[in-house]
């Protein structure tokens, strides 16, 4: 063990594929581990970005992501160049998931969150909206987006943010959460007639 | 006809709205900078590594009182069988044993019991007593006061 362990660190740890740090991580050494980290920490943060505005909770996703990564490292099967990024990716959005239900348990945002003066806006800009058609010119605070999106079920949410924000396929998607293709089709559908119908509630 | 139309506005509405709503999606995206600066914060590993630490050690102690507790069962096992072997064995030869007493020809009279004559009331002695009248067992009995 020890003499692969010396055969590894031969190797420069930077030119290491994901792969075999993550056999290194597994026998106990720390900088493989510290490695696969600095490799990654910016698509995990990334994805924490998707479904949460602040950073204080976007580095409470990368710490949470990372720490159920390495006690979960004995269950990594490799095999091809992108695999840890997808388990790590899985970990990651798994975390999101559990912390917006979290959130939504807590009754952390409603819409009784939302000021006057904001669901007066969004309002007059929907009307205008529907008048016009221009809805790429919508001028929309990432404040008054985060109020409203919080107002979404968990996994409408989710749904939504992989499909529409990280563009991913409804099998990369399923791939992703552990859903059936039809069970993400299904919820997909869902969540876009949800999200119209909170909208509506403004026009 | 009517129908027909609303169903149209009803169509427009959705494409709009879905339109509206990626906007809304995206209005909520963060810049690259915000996501380098949270992925780059400086004790995001350190603290990662301090909570990995402290739930093996969690899991250590956790690990350690079972043990423990399996030791601890270890000892005690050959001791509780001991203790039910011997209560075992008690319950099977005792009545052997008591059966076999007489057969040794150990003397199966009764043991004299001390002062006999003094508490060997009868019942119709107790019945005088109660009603005051003496006999001459009462008297005895009372001699011993």
């Amino acid at each position: 063990m020890k003499e692969r362990i010396a055969e590894r660190s031969i190797e420069k740890p930077a030119e290491m594929t994901d792969d075999a740090l993550v056999a290194a991580a597994r026998v106990g050494d720390e900088s493989a581990f510290t490695l696969l980290f600095e490799r990654h920490r910016r698509l995990v943060s990334r994805l924490g970005y998707r479904f949460f505005p602040r950073r204080d909770q976007v580095e409470e996703i990368v710490q949470e992501s990372f720490i159920k990564a390495y006690f979960a490292l004995g269950d990594y099967q490799g095999g091809n160049e992108k695999s840890f990024v997808s388990w790590l990716a899985r970990i990651a959005v798994r975390t999101c998931y559990d912390e917006l239900r979290r959130t939504q348990r807590r009754g952390e945002s409603s819409i009784g969150d939302l000021s006057e003066e904001e669901a007066a806006y969004l309002s007059d800009s929907l009307r205008d909206l529907s008048a016009s058609g221009n809805v790429e010119g919508a001028a929309i605070s990432r404040d008054l987006a985060n109020k409203l999106l919080a107002r979404l079920r968990p996994d409408d949410r989710l749904i939504l943010a992989l499909l529409k924000l990280e563009e991913l396929s409804i099998a990369e998607i399923s791939t992703l959460t552990g859903w059936t293709t039809a069970k993400v089709k299904m919820r997909s559908h869902r969540a876009q007639h949800g999200l119209r119908r909170l909208l509506r509630k403004f026009l | 006809m009517w129908m027909k139309g609303k169903r149209h506005n009803n169509e427009l509405d959705d494409e709009t709205l879905n339109r509206f709503g990626g906007e809304l999606l995206r209005a909520f995206e963060a810049s690259d900078a915000e996501i380098d600066t949270a992925a780059m914060s400086p004790f995001l590993y350190r603290r990662i590594r301090v909570r990995i630490e402290a739930e093996e050690r969690r899991l250590a102690e956790q690990r350690g009182a079972w043990i423990a507790l399996l030791a601890g069962v270890k000892r005690a096992v050959p001791g509780a069988a001991t203790l039910a072997a011997v209560a075992l064995a008690l319950l099977m030869l005792g009545p052997a044993l008591s059966q076999r007493s007489p057969a040794n020809g150990v003397n199966n009279e009764e043991a004299p019991t001390l002062m006999s004559d003094v508490f060997s009331f009868s019942q119709d002695d107790l019945i005088a007593s109660a009603a005051g009248v003496e006999t001459p067992q009462s008297k005895n009995a009372g001699g011993t006061r």
